[in-house]
């Protein structure tokens, strides 16, 4: 069960990253008291999955799923 | 109508401007409708003057635009002007919105507990796209336009005379509308983006208090 949880949650970290990539360069991320952020380093978040990357993979899911109440 | 309201709004930044920028609506509102307030724009967002003002003016409303962490409210140059556990008692019968990262999952439960009425603000960062062709100048940023829309429905719905539940579902409301709004089959590459930064911000969007709680009586 946790290897099948582990392969969704990589699924889903894949399913980000591909959405992150398509992000236009026309575009920035304003976002706390840092720099903006650009698509590279919120792809390096979810890559390394620290607690901010996880948060991104996290709430794409629910904006996913959000989508069908719209 | 004698209620006055407090707003600050540094400037020092990149992204502070922006929130500068989208308070000028809110601005032009209270001043259309004879509602009295308190500018406390680029320097003067520091904490001697805020401070000085809550407790001599005791305003019923506060505006607060800025940096933040979970503990802190940010003025001009990412000075503190509210800390949790501090200072936070100066938020006392107050109304606030604080459009600042993560201030409501710490310092909004904190005033409230000294007794601020309602406290309306991001348990996480407030986050906006940005068009990368249009820094500083956010009068001519379309991307941003809908996060000063759903950010500023907050102000305006308790200007209005709406309660903090009101104004924070309203500002829900809002967002719920834009987001079917980009997305549409002519949506632009960048909604995408935008869709997600709004859901992102209507998520973290939380109400701490009285939801009962109102700036005016209309």
């Amino acid at each position: 069960m946790e290897e099948k949880n582990n392969k969704l949650n990589k699924e889903m970290k894949d399913l980000v990253i591909v959405r992150l990539e398509s992000m236009p360069d026309t575009i920035k991320i304003a976002f706390g008291s840092g720099k903006e952020l650009t698509k590279e380093e919120l792809i390096k978040h979810v890559k390394e999955e620290d607690k901010f990357g996880k948060l991104i993979v996290d709430m794409q899911v629910k904006y996913l799923e959000s989508l069908k109440n719209l | 109508m004698s209620e006055k309201f407090l707003i600050t709004r540094p400037t020092h930044d990149d992204r502070v401007s922006y929130l500068d920028f989208w308070s000028k609506d809110i601005i032009k509102f209270a001043e259309d409708k004879n509602i009295k307030y308190s500018d406390f724009r680029g320097k003067k967002a520091n904490k001697e003057e805020v401070t000085k003002f809550l407790q001599k003016q005791n305003p019923k409303l506060v505006i607060f635009n800025g940096h933040g962490t979970d503990s802190i409210i940010f003025g001009h140059k990412n000075q503190p002007l509210i800390v949790s556990n501090e200072n936070d008692i100066l938020l006392k019968e107050k109304i606030v919105y604080a459009i600042a990262c993560d201030c409501a999952s710490k310092l909004g439960i904190t005033a409230r507990e000294k007794g601020c009425k309602a406290f309306i603000g991001y348990t996480q960062p407030f986050g906006f796209v940005k068009d990368a062709s249009k820094e500083c100048i956010p009068n001519k940023d379309e991307f941003a336009k809908p996060f000063k829309e759903f950010s500023n429905e907050v102000s305006l719905a308790l200007l209005k005379g709406k309660t903090a539940k009101e104004a924070k579902e309203s500002s829900q409301k809002v967002a719920t509308k834009l987001l079917k709004f980009y997305s549409g089959s002519d949506a632009l590459p960048e909604y995408k983006e935008i869709r997600f930064w709004l859901f992102w911000d209507k998520y973290f969007q939380e109400l701490i208090g009285e939801g009962s709680a109102k700036f005016l009586e209309v």
